[in-house]
């Protein structure tokens, strides 16, 4: 489902789809491609200030989380200059959660 | 020497010691202030009757010394006056005050007055390093938590006339933090293994077997060891654990700059409320009544949360606001040539290009390590930066009225 969202060029929506339940699961290989997923819809969402302002605060973690997850898998994708959108979004979601969202992605270890 | 304003800001701010406090435990009538300056040694000075540190009296009245590491956990039992300190070092001391010792001299029994405190060591059989101690309300027993994944509940035994203990296991890592029931049966736990458990310290002759409502919420609450409730919301360490007053509400802390509220239920699993602070972790945290709950650590501001209730079975809780107003503290304005000093100064102490110093406006300058409460809605903070500041949530512009009721 969040596949087709993005295809049709709705990477918020898609987002907010997948951040909505949070993979729990213990399996490495559907942690990795639920990340690449999230990662890939978050380097395409264009407003990330406004889709945070719509998101609560457990969505702002899982969000933090996956921001460091994305700023991992794109380093060497074109010599990290897709980085900067992720650190668009760790710039915004320190606007609005604190320092607390960081020590949140941090310390949880189930991304 | 560095360039200082002439005209201090507020002489609470100034710090009682030059290095970090790292444990205080007061008296029962607030006389005495036992301080562990984050060493082997605990100092306790007179504090010649105020909460303000700095009308006490500079030089230590007593020095206890008998720790071979750092002391991490220090408590004062207000109803025998006995101290207990742990350390790093895996043993408790039971420090008893001496007034007077008998001296025997060619048969004649006479008492001659004594001023000092004797330390008695307890048998914890731990082989890590302790990390906290808190005597529990009745003073019979306290409980010492540990990196062996164990909290001894220790006890004196009268016949030996030794402190022993019964240990509680069921920890999968270092235990930080503890706190006891106001009935002194059941402790709250917090631990480096992400939980925050309720277990049974129950001891058959020490406490009394009444049900105090908890037989409904813990069938096994008079087995010792057994584990009550467990909490895992903090998925991270939980550093500070507290227990209201009145029985059915606890406060535990976690390391991912979160607090967690637990109401106890009658009919039901306990409720937790978790809140999600912006800042970084708290270390500490304590009620300041059934509605206030204080939290401080590396924010160095204490941060007061509220509930919609005293006593109700659901109660919303919220974040009520800083406690520490951080007021700028006024600078002196400097002239050409105090301008170019200080800018030397900075750089050359701080490397920092700008002459203004981007110290925080806070009353803490370093981590605070602990919050001590008092009645009516003060408590004392103190941190590694040495200060040990006594605050006032009514002067502080909170509804201290509304916050300390009792409904």
């Amino acid at each position: 489902a969040c596949k087709q969202s993005m295809q049709s060029g709705d990477y918020a929506g898609a987002l907010r789809k997948a951040i909505e339940n949070p993979i729990s699961s213990k399996d490495q290989k559907v942690k990795d491609l639920a990340a690449k997923n999230i990662c890939e819809a978050m380097a395409g969402v264009s407003n990330a200030a406004k889709f945070i302002e719509e998101s609560d605060d457990a969505e702002c973690d899982t969000l933090m989380k996956y921001t460091f997850k994305g700023m991992d898998i794109y380093r060497d994708v074109n010599k990290g200059k897709n980085c900067s959108k992720f650190l668009k979004w760790h710039e915004e979601l320190v606007k609005k959660c604190g320092l607390g969202v960081i020590m949140r992605a941090m310390v949880d270890k189930k991304c | 020497a560095s360039f200082r304003s002439k005209k201090m800001p507020a002489t609470e701010t100034k710090p009682f010691l030059k290095t970090g406090v790292t444990c205080v435990a007061f008296n029962a009538n607030k006389s005495l202030i036992a301080i562990c300056p984050n060493s082997s040694k605990v100092f306790i000075y007179e504090t010649n009757g105020s909460l303000n540190s700095s009308k006490w009296e500079k030089e230590p009245k007593y020095t206890l010394e008998e720790h071979t590491e750092t002391v991490v956990g220090m408590d004062w039992c207000p109803s025998t006056n006995l101290l207990v300190t742990c350390a790093h070092d895996r043993n408790a001391y039971v420090w008893k005050h001496v007034s007077e010792k008998k001296v025997v001299k060619a048969g004649n029994v006479s008492y001659e007055k004594e001023d000092k405190w004797e330390p008695d060591l307890v048998i914890l059989r731990i082989n890590r390093a302790a990390t906290q101690v808190k005597w529990s309300p009745s003073g019979a027993k306290f409980a010492v938590t540990s990196g062996s994944k164990v909290v001894p509940i220790c006890y004196y035994v009268e016949a030996h006339k030794w402190w022993t203990c019964n240990v509680i296991k069921k920890h999968k890592s270092t235990v930080l933090d503890v706190a006891w029931c106001p009935n002194s049966k059941f402790v709250v736990t917090g631990s480096t293994d992400y939980k925050c458990r309720i277990i049974s310290a129950f001891k058959e002759e020490l406490d009394s077997s009444d049900d105090d409502g908890f037989g409904a919420i813990f069938p096994d609450q008079h087995k010792f060891g057994e584990v009550l409730a467990e909490f895992d919301n903090a998925k991270a360490w939980v550093q500070s654990v507290a227990w209201s007053s009145s029985m059915y509400r606890i406060a535990f802390t976690g390391h991912g700059s979160t607090v967690h509220l637990v109401q106890l239920c009658a009919d039901g699993p306990p409720a937790v409320t978790t809140i999600r602070a912006s800042g970084l972790p708290y270390v500490s945290v304590e009620f300041l009544s059934n509605k206030a709950v204080v939290a401080a650590g590396y924010d160095q501001n204490p941060h007061l949360y509220s509930a919609s209730d005293a006593h109700g079975a659901e109660p919303t809780w919220k974040f009520e606001g800083n406690v520490d107003k951080e007021v700028k503290k006024t600078q002196k304005k400097l002239g050409a040539f105090g301008g170019a000093r200080a800018m030397f100064e900075a750089k050359s102490s701080r490397s920092e290009e700008k002459s203004v110093s981007n110290k925080k406006n806070t009353t803490h300058q370093n981590l605070i390590c602990g919050i001590v409460p008092l009645e009516n809605g003060q408590m004392i903070t103190y941190g590694l930066d040495g200060i040990l500041a006594h605050w006032n949530i009514e002067k502080q512009g909170f509804d201290s009225k509304n916050l300390l009721a009792d409904s």
